[in-house]
């Protein structure tokens, strides 16, 4: 098939050719100029042609274009869908185990004497814990895309100094250069879901404090840009590796620079399916020993 | 061989009885020893009609019941068991996280539902809370449509809140906060356990966003956190609802 590219050029350049003809047929230039016998009819109509031709087959290349789009889309969907499915059934399948193991360990505790053997116990009950949290987690975050939102008016100047609240009771705050940019002047308000949204930019900043060392700088700010609200965070840390720069946002993944940093790989997952559920987008620029901005972009309406 | 046995409840004379169904048999096992050592009588179902049968000769104090069992599950079982008018206190373990789910099983008669995998030192105190508001032979408050405390008056059906009688605007998850609070009137709630409950989300974003809702609800209950008539803060714990709690008519 042509490219599209050259069917935009064909079908002006069939227009104007007739059109040019036609002011030939009807002006006095027609008594300069001298045709073969309606040489400019049959030039006319191989122009108006060549321009519907064109035109027609562009219309075609949209219309395969877009149903191929939205099979893409489908698909997409249907592997999320699939995903989630999936995950629900990993749930259900271990709730009962877990909760035989949960039960064990804590009837044992209550009847072991030897000191040890209660501290042994104890290390199982903490990773049966976090195995359960570690489950929970996956499945609210599988659920998170289908839940209904809490849509309210959220307040940008009140929900910033209420994530930088949550911020300040971290053991490491001290420990970071930290600063807020707001716009001069007010925000307008943003709807959505202020709990969703405080989570995701909690985590933002969790991430943030994580991957960064003392003295590093992390900065918060806010802007409005083409009726889209920007909430960016930027730090000064230890980056993330190229490679692992598409992969960090799904479940369970960590970059490969993160090993002795403790975390469970759900964090930016959540950003994601917030985000999306409020038709927004995030996007990730990193460079490796350098830092990283992650920058939420939310529509206002 | 000395063991540690933690306190049966104070109060209590004899040991309350439990009767445990869920047909999986290594969480009825392990569950029996954990609820025995902690001071329970337990007996054992392994599905709803084995359960509704047992029930005709053994009067338990409490039913902890799973809702997902093959041959009557939880659920149904728990209809019946309302259906011909007995109101044994019933803790339903349930499998499903969603908030629909929950208010769902509340209103079939539940008194209190907890999600697998759950600690059990916490099915633990949800017993004994649940046994200590028990009035025995009558409907519990979880499943009544209406509540009243004082001038307040709550309806869990259209999620609506009236004072002396008038509409009083809420927001989802303060509606939310107050049904929980009332419908486990006199027990400290902790913040965690309301952030699991309504957010659904465990210990996520701290527990501040429960104290925001709260503020909310205080304002328009014209409720004084100084000298609360309803919603009492209960420092280093969480909030309790110390009003009186009835059913209201419908």
């Amino acid at each position: 098939m042509i490219s599209r590219r050259w069917l935009w050029l064909l079908l002006p350049a069939g227009l104007a050719l007739a059109g040019v003809m036609l002011l030939v047929r009807v002006s006095y230039v027609r008594s300069i100029l001298v045709f073969p016998d309606d040489l400019d009819v049959l030039i006319i109509i191989s122009g108006l042609t060549l321009a519907i031709v064109a035109a027609l087959m562009l219309i075609l290349a949209l219309v395969l274009d877009h149903r191929h789009q939205r099979r893409l889309e489908q698909m997409r969907q249907a592997a999320l869908d699939e995903h989630a499915r999936f995950l629900r059934r990993l749930d259900h399948q271990l709730k009962n185990p877990l909760t035989a193991l949960h039960a064990g360990l804590a009837s044992l505790a209550l009847t072991l004497n030897d000191a040890d053997q209660r501290q042994t116990v104890r290390t199982l009950e903490l990773e049966a814990q976090r195995l359960s949290r570690l489950i929970f987690n996956l499945r609210k975050l599988a659920d998170l895309a289908a839940i209904p939102l809490d849509l309210e008016p959220v307040d940008l100047a009140a929900f910033v100094s209420e994530v930088v609240e949550l911020a300040r009771d971290r053991p490491d705050f001290a420990a970071r250069q930290f600063a807020v940019e707001l716009p001069p002047g007010p925000l307008p308000p943003l709807l959505g879901d202020r709990d969703l949204l405080l989570l995701a930019v909690h985590n933002l900043l969790d991430n943030a404090f994580k991957y960064t060392r003392p003295g590093d700088r992390i900065t918060l700010s806010v802007e409005v840009v083409e009726g889209d609200v920007l909430i960016r965070v930027r730090d000064t840390g230890i980056g993330i590796p190229q490679a692992d720069l598409p992969l960090v946002g799904e479940e369970l993944y960590r970059g490969g620079n993160t090993e002795h940093i403790p975390g469970d790989g759900i964090g930016l997952a959540v950003v994601n399916a917030v985000i999306a559920h409020h038709d927004g987008t995030v996007s990730l620029n990193s460079t490796l020993g350098q830092g990283t901005t992650v920058t939420l972009r939310l529509p206002l309406e | 061989m000395k063991t540690r046995y933690p306190s049966p409840a104070p109060g209590s004379q004899a040991k309350p009885h439990i009767l445990l169904v869920d047909d999986e048999a290594s969480i009825t096992s392990t569950l029996t020893t954990f609820l025995q050592l902690s001071g329970f009588e337990v007996s054992v179902a392994q599905n709803g009609e084995q359960a509704l049968e047992t029930l005709e000769q053994l009067r338990p104090d409490l039913i902890v019941l799973d809702v997902l069992m093959p041959r009557l599950d939880g659920r149904e079982t728990l209809r019946r068991l309302r259906g011909r008018g007995d109101w044994t206190p019933v803790i339903l373990l349930t499998q499903i996280s969603g908030t629909a789910e929950r208010i769902m099983a509340l209103e079939e008669g539940a008194d209190d539902y907890l999600n697998k995998p759950f600690d059990p030192q916490e099915l633990v105190v949800r017993i004994r809370a649940v046994l200590r508001r028990a009035r025995p032979g009558i409907r519990t408050l979880s499943s009544a449509r209406r509540l009243t405390s004082g001038r307040l008056m709550i309806d869990r059906t259209s999620r609506r809140v009236f004072v002396d009688g008038a509409e009083i605007p809420l927001t989802p998850k303060a509606f939310a906060i107050l049904e929980y609070l009332m419908t486990h009137p006199d027990e400290v709630i902790t913040r965690e356990r309301l952030l699991s409950e309504i957010w659904g989300w465990e210990r996520v974003v701290g527990e501040r966003v429960v104290d925001t809702r709260i503020t909310e609800l205080r304002k328009a209950l014209a409720d004084d956190p100084a000298h609360p008539r309803y919603v009492e803060t209960v420092a280093g714990q969480g909030y309790r609802f110390i009003g009186d709690v009835d059913e209201a008519p419908t």
